[in-house]
């Protein structure tokens, strides 16, 4: 069993390959005029389909849906970013250190969920603007506190799918892409999760996001803060669960790798 | 006490549709602490892949592989923390990161607490002479820059035990020699160096024994100062500028076996004894031939005798 610390000292030391590598992607200005502006009008997009085809109500819905979705979709970009150590050849490094995988991956992609965090608040937030969606001061805060939640547990999901990619590597955007279209479709962006088959609406449960979209639209409803509190704790809930199965796949992985398969090659 | 034992160590791999690849076969292999022992073979011998087992990255077929009589396979986790590894290449860094924080990184995957760190990574940097470099990105370092700092990586921890494969690949000779410099050091303080490399004038400079590995066998481990006589119990002389008369009165002395010119102009006289020599040399001498040197057979003859001329060809 790990020791507390020397987690932390792994997370850290994975978020701060993290950062180097955001940084190198971007730039201030870069994130902010172009991926930025790209999330706001991809929002804005589905916004104005919503304003064709539904009521003002469900251009509300789609609006934090669809920005909920770019959450989704940038902080799936770890199911890329877990596959990089086999690329720089860090990992049989990895896999001969005391390392607890787990712990490191999840500092490793960290990047993705904050500036998801960031991006998709202000494409509800500026979105809002534009469809006479107001919030107060102290709804400004629980949403992007709530965006916050939903943004780490969705990227304890997007670990699972790291984990995955590692060994499928050539395939890690179907993946990613895959898991993004199914969490659009199924888990309450556009359409109620109630619209699909019981089936379905269960296996939505297990994903973090519909239980945070349930509280993100709970706030800007007036919902019942017992029940915001309750899906945010599903929230929470769900990606614990993600988390300890990455932490799990993780570990699998390097076990794996030692008895000789193509991932340390 | 042990640091490395290995008892028949095997490695192989399945291959869909064709017979297993035996990577290693039954390797038995022991280096005591604080020896420096260096691995040499052929591209495809196994090197590599007995470094990989040492080091936990990979597991073994069968047989056994002990660092510290730490089991490699049933107690992985106390063979890393004794453990330094360095593998050859300029990959297996984070390139966007700093050599300062590289080496932070690795320090604080083994555990180091910040003080420990600072004043580690200060001082590898430093020894491997990175210290003016340590804030800039691993990306703009040239190859060689990168091997030290591999170097370096692999030192971290304060390893017992070092596995270095290959580590002067793309070192430029100045970079080299501090290498050497550094290696005797690590054996003065105690370590024990495993290191595989092409370079025979290296290891026969640094090592205390050498084993040369070929199809996953080991041929044989010995000592680099008497490992010539394994393949030549011959006194060797090698002469310069020897005339074509005195080249006849060469080869009637009683005793010695072949006159054979390896070079434009230099003539090697195997002999069967000193007596031999002695009467060649008092030849050339009054000849006045003396551009003459003793030679016993050089790491790289042994390596070539024992593993063959296979040119470029890998092992199948």
């Amino acid at each position: 069993m790990l020791h507390p610390v020397q987690a932390a000292r792994t997370v850290t030391q994975g978020v701060v390959v993290s950062v180097a590598d955001f940084r190198s992607f971007y730039t201030w200005r870069t994130w902010s005029g172009a991926w930025l502006v790209r999330i706001v009008c991809q929002v804005a997009f589905y916004s104005l389909i919503g304003n064709m085809v539904g009521d003002s109500d469900y251009v509300i819905y789609v609006i934090i849906g669809a920005a909920m979705m770019a959450c989704v979709a940038e902080t799936l970009m770890t199911s890329a970013s877990s596959t990089w150590d086999r690329t720089l050849g860090t990992l049989p490094l990895l896999v001969g250190a005391p390392v607890e995988p787990g712990f490191f991956y999840f500092g490793r992609s960290l990047m993705w969920p904050l500036s998801a965090t960031v991006t998709t608040s202000v494409a509800i937030l500026t979105l809002s603007l534009f469809f006479d969606l107001t919030w107060s001061p102290a709804q400004i805060a629980l949403l992007v506190l709530l965006v916050l939640i939903t943004s780490l547990s969705t990227y304890c999901l997007a670990l699972v799918v790291g984990a995955l990619a590692m060994i499928f590597p050539g395939a890690r955007n179907v993946i990613s892409s895959l898991v993004t279209i199914l969490a659009t479709c199924f888990c309450g962006a556009m359409v109620p999760v109630e619209f699909w088959p019981p089936a379905i609406q269960w296996a939505a449960q297990a994903v973090p996001v519909t239980h945070g979209l349930e509280a993100i639209r709970g706030i800007e409803g007036g919902t019942r803060a017992a029940d915001i509190l309750m899906s945010t704790s599903w929230t929470v809930i769900t990606g614990a669960l993600w988390f300890a199965l990455s932490l799990f796949l993780f570990r699998r992985n390097f076990s794996a790798a030692r008895k000789g398969t193509s991932l340390l090659t | 006490m042990t640091a490395i034992e290995t008892q028949r160590l095997t490695r192989s791999y399945t291959v869909k549709g064709k017979p297993d690849h035996v990577a290693l076969d039954k390797i038995d292999l022991s280096i005591p602490r604080g020896e420096v022992h260096s691995l040499l073979g052929p591209n495809g011998a196994g090197k590599t892949t007995l470094c990989r087992i040492l080091s936990t990255v990979l597991l073994p077929t069968s047989g056994t592989a002990k660092v510290l009589g730490h089991d490699v396979a049933t107690e992985p986790q106390q063979v890393k923390r004794s453990l330094g590894v360095v593998f050859g290449g300029d990959r297996g860094l984070y390139n966007r990161l700093t050599s300062k924080q590289n080496l932070d990184f690795w320090a604080s995957m083994y555990g180091l607490g910040r003080a420990e760190r600072r004043d580690r990574v200060g001082r590898l940097l430093d020894r491997v002479g990175l210290a003016e470099r340590a804030d800039e990105p691993v990306q703009s370092f040239s190859r060689g820059m990168k091997q030290r700092l591999h170097l370096a990586r692999g030192l971290v921890s304060s390893p017992a035990v070092l596995l270095l494969d290959e580590p002067t690949v793309g070192m430029d000779p100045v970079s080299a020699r501090d290498f050497r410099d550094l290696v005797r050091e690590l054996r003065s303080d105690g370590h024990t160096v495993l290191m595989t490399t092409h370079d025979m004038p290296e290891a026969a400079d640094l090592s205390d024994r050498v084993s040369f590995i070929d199809n996953g066998a080991l041929a044989l481990t010995e000592n680099p100062d008497v490992i010539g006589e394994i393949v030549s119990s011959k006194e060797r002389i090698d002469v310069r500028a020897l005339p074509p008369e005195l080249r006849q009165e060469v080869i009637r002395v009683p005793g010695v076996s072949t006159v054979t010119e390896i070079e434009h102009g230099l003539f090697r006289v195997e002999a069967e004894h000193k007596e031999a020599v002695r009467g060649v040399l008092m030849l050339a001498i009054e000849a006045g031939v003396t551009d003459i040197a003793r030679s016993r057979p050089s790491l790289e003859e042994v390596y070539l005798h024992l593993i063959g001329r296979r040119g470029m060809n890998v092992a199948p």
